[in-house]
């Protein structure tokens, strides 16, 4: 493969390719010379006639309230990124220039009717002279920091005279406006501020309700206070312990009026009467403990509703308003004193069995009370572990309700915290003691233009008149279509070539050739040199010192001075 | 600076030399003498101007002899190198066309060549003279050199003769060919100028009888007959002299004529049934053109 390639390429050819890019440039140099000489000469004068820009510009300081700088680092970068941002459009606004330059007269000299109003072409003028200010105006934030912002304001346009002016006025515009642009940001802020707290407000009293609600609906379900069922449940199961009792002791008496009652009946045979068993009251403690349960509760509503303020909605009342309910019916329930019946031993003789029988059936029907009402405390038992499960199973929204309820009013906190600091701001601005402003430099008149740059401007020429140049070597080596080889003369005739005879040089075609190229074309060249350098000099000059090319067009004949003077 | 200012004063007493003696035929730079050798073989007897040679007879073949080329004072345009330049290498390139012609020539047959070109100034009048004096070198060779280009004749001018009475007025009847063929100073060498054709029609004249007359006259006086002819593209008199020769000769100008308008010449010359022998090249420029001319392509 690389054998291929040597051959492809080989030595030959790319001396024949030199050749002929030699051949080129010894023979055409001419063709080059003198149209890259004539086209950047007439570039370089053309270049007079481009448009200048020239760029005036003002640096003011804005220094921020103490109060807005220490907001500054914390939630209000971006609302004062975005005060920057729309102070730096709004200077731009067509609207705004066209008003800034109607109070300032401008432009000058343009029709105007008698009561002071523009004529349509001084309107026009005017328009076209905001929207190149429009076009050619910048704000750009040298410095930032959070006590102050340095803002360079810069104009570019095409009349050096008319630049400052328009500047001046705008910067006077641009600091009345980033004044009046702050207080309306902040106002507005000042109001979002307001209205999120608002919100956070709604939302909070919403949650509290919500919360209310879980709590009557489950009591307990708060992990943080007692669970009032809790206690109930313990008194059934001690009330459930004490019927037990209760229900051994009658049973106990049961067995003892039967073995009466046997008795009685073999003393009926023997005609003897059984002693009627005495009763004994004694005072019931449960009874007791209930009564100062109750009044305890009682005493607990009081004190609640009056000392803390409570109502009667409030979960806590609620709940001990319905336990105080349900101690009092246990309470009415219960008996204040115990019945003891003291069974008297049977002794001999003869007892009355109609008796017997009758103590055997209260006790038995005491029994079925007692028996139904731990029937009843089991199945009030069952309904409190049913509504305690029910009750856990709502645990889980409830703590997010509360989750939310706490974000709500950190919130909140964040508002109202801000709020204070602004409202003194607002305060302060009201008063006009707010964000200064002072003119770091003031606008100068323009010396030079901005643009073109005289150096780009001279490349471009030269580079015009060199592409030119490359053309007409390009087109005169395209449209040659004479012959130049030999071989190619074989090539393309298809006769034989005898022989190739050198051009006959005479003395007087030699002298005349040495004559065009040594004396003749130089001397062209050099002076289309000469032209193109005092071309390229004015048009430098032109860019760079403008005062100085007035001068040399007012006496040209101090160019060379001014030559000098520049060279120096 | 000493030894070169030695190989300068060398080389210019050796030119000085060369100028002095002329070799025919063997003028190549390497001194190879075929040439010469080729033409003592084909019997054409080599000779200089005045007479005064070294006879090679026809069946000799130790054929080449060093003649004196006398010093002429002919006073001819300074584009006819062949006469001013005798030994320049100019001069020399057209000894080798000269060659490349008597090559092609059978034993005692006699020749008679147009030249041509396809636009004015290209160089074939120079170049007819130039090949005319270099082929009067030839001993006991008469050569002619023809001028037909009634409408800008120049061979007069290049040789400084009178421009009439000429080939026009021959074939106009207003002279005889004795009167208007030139003897010049290079004894082979004769020349038949243009003449004053007037107002008469050049083709015309050129389809006459008269011509064919001429033609065959003059073939039968000279060895080699050289004429000069107007260019393709102005005139088709080219067309009728071409037929009255042996073959055309075309001269291109290098870097200037249009290869379109040289190729179309030559198309419409082989489309008039005429012998388009081969081109010349003329104007190249030295250490330039020949910088892709091999030695193949000469031999195509």
């Amino acid at each position: 493969m690389h054998h291929h390639h040597f051959d492809e390429f080989s030595v030959t050819d790319i001396r024949h390719t030199l050749g002929e890019v030699w051949r080129v440039v010894r023979d055409r140099r001419w063709f080059f010379l003198l149209p890259f000489l004539g086209v950047s000469t007439v570039a370089l004068i053309a270049s007079l006639w481009v448009p200048r820009q020239w760029t005036v510009s003002t640096i003011i300081r804005r220094e921020h309230d103490p109060v807005l700088a220490s907001m500054m680092g914390r939630s209000w970068t971006e609302p004062y990124t975005e005060i920057r941002q729309r102070m730096a459009g709004e200077v731009a606004d067509p609207e705004t220039i066209e008003k800034v330059l109607a109070g300032i007269g401008l432009p000058h000299g343009v029709e105007q009717f008698s009561n002071g109003e523009l004529a349509p072409s001084g309107r026009s003028a005017r328009k076209m002279l905001v929207s190149e200010i429009a076009a050619g105006l910048a704000v750009k934030q040298i410095e930032t920091s959070p006590n102050r912002d340095v803002v360079l304001i810069r104009l570019t346009m095409s009349d050096p005279l008319v630049a400052p002016e328009a500047l001046r006025a705008l910067r006077d515009e641009y600091i009345r406006k980033a004044q009046k642009r702050t207080t309306e940001i902040l106002r507005s802020v000042e109001k979002f501020f307001q209205g999120e707290s608002n919100r956070c407000r709604e939302q909070l009293a919403d949650f509290q309700k919500k919360l209310m609600e879980f709590d009557v609906a489950y009591p307990g379900i708060n992990p943080d206070s007692t669970d009032p069922s809790k206690t109930e449940q313990s008194d059934l199961l001690v009330e459930n312990a004490q019927f037990g009792r209760q229900i051994e002791e009658l049973q106990q008496a049961e067995h003892d009026l039967e073995t009466a009652r046997l008795a009685a009946e073999a003393a009926l045979t023997s005609m003897t009467v059984a002693p009627e068993p005495e009763e004994t009251e004694e005072p019931n403690p449960e009874f007791a403990a209930l009564t100062g349960e109750v009044e305890r509760l009682q005493k607990d509503i009081v004190e609640a509703r009056t000392q803390k303020g409570m109502t009667d909605l409030h979960p806590l009342v609620q709940r001990m308003t319905a336990s105080l309910e349900s101690k009092q019916e246990l309470l009415e329930r219960t008996p204040a004193v115990i019945k003891k019946a003291v069974i008297a031993i049977a002794v001999p003789g003869p007892t009355p069995l109609q008796r017997i029988q009758n103590q055997s059936k209260e006790l038995n029907a005491k029994l079925v009370t007692i028996q139904n009402r731990v029937k009843l405390n089991h199945e009030k038992l069952a309904r409190i572990e049913r509504s305690r499960a029910a009750m856990m199973d709502q645990r889980e929204p409830y703590a997010k309700l509360k989750d939310k309820v706490t974000r709500a009013n950190e919130e909140l906190a964040t508002w109202q915290a801000n709020l204070g600091p602004l409202k003194h701001i607002l305060t302060l601005e009201d008063s006009n003691r707010g964000i200064h402003f002072a003119t770091v430099r003031d606008v100068d008149a323009a010396v030079r233009p901005s643009a073109p740059d005289p150096r780009v401007a001279l490349g471009i020429c030269l580079a015009i008149g060199g592409a030119f140049g490359a053309v007409v070597v390009l087109l005169a080596e395209l449209l040659d279509r004479s012959f130049r080889t030999a071989q190619s003369l074989t090539t393309t005739l298809g006769v034989p070539l005898i022989e190739s005879i050198d051009e006959i040089l005479t003395a007087s075609t030699r002298k005349r050739r040495i004559l065009q190229r040594l004396i003749v074309m130089p001397t062209l060249a050099m002076a289309m040199s000469f032209v193109m350098l005092v071309a390229g000099a004015m048009a430098f000059m032109s860019i760079d010192n403008p005062g100085d090319y007035d001068a040399f067009k007012k006496s040209p004949h101090r160019v060379f001075s001014l030559l000098l003077g520049s060279s120096r | 600076m000493g030894r070169i200012a030695d190989a300068i004063k060398k080389a210019d007493s050796e030119r000085r030399e060369k100028l002095r003696v002329g070799v025919i035929g063997s003028t190549r730079p390497d001194g190879d003498l075929r040439t010469g050798a080729a033409l003592s073989s084909q019997g054409i007897p080599l000779s200089s101007a005045n007479g005064s040679v070294q006879v090679i007879s026809p069946p000799s073949r130790q054929a080449m002899a060093t003649v004196t080329l006398p010093s002429l004072s002919w006073d001819v345009h300074p584009s006819v190198v062949a006469i001013h330049d005798r030994s320049g290498s100019i001069t020399e390139q057209y000894r080798a066309v000269r060659t490349w012609l008597l090559s092609r020539l059978n034993p005692g047959e006699r020749s008679c060549i147009a030249l041509t070109s396809s636009v004015p100034r290209e160089g074939k009048s120079v170049t007819t003279a130039n090949l005319a004096a270099v082929l009067a070198e030839v001993r006991h060779m008469n050569v002619l050199a023809v001028d037909c280009d009634f409408r800008q004749s120049s061979l007069a001018k290049l040789f400084k003769l009178p421009a009439g009475p000429g080939l026009a007025d021959v074939l106009a009847g207003r002279a005889n060919l004795n009167e208007a063929i030139t003897k010049t100073p290079l004894g082979n060498l004769s020349i038949l100028p243009a003449g004053n054709a007037g107002d008469l029609n050049t083709t015309e004249l050129l389809h006459s009888r008269m011509t064919s007359r001429v033609f065959d006259e003059i073939r039968e006086r000279y060895h080699f007959i050289l004429v000069d002819t107007p260019p393709v593209q102005r005139s088709s008199d080219v067309g009728v002299i071409g037929t009255l020769c042996t073959g055309v000769v075309v001269v291109v100008r290098m870097h200037e004529t249009a290869s379109h308008l040289v190729r179309q010449s030559v198309r419409w010359l082989q489309s008039n049934n005429l012998s388009v022998m081969g081109c010349v090249a003329a104007g190249c420029r030295a250490n330039v053109d020949r910088y892709a001319y091999e030695a193949e392509d000469r031999d195509e």
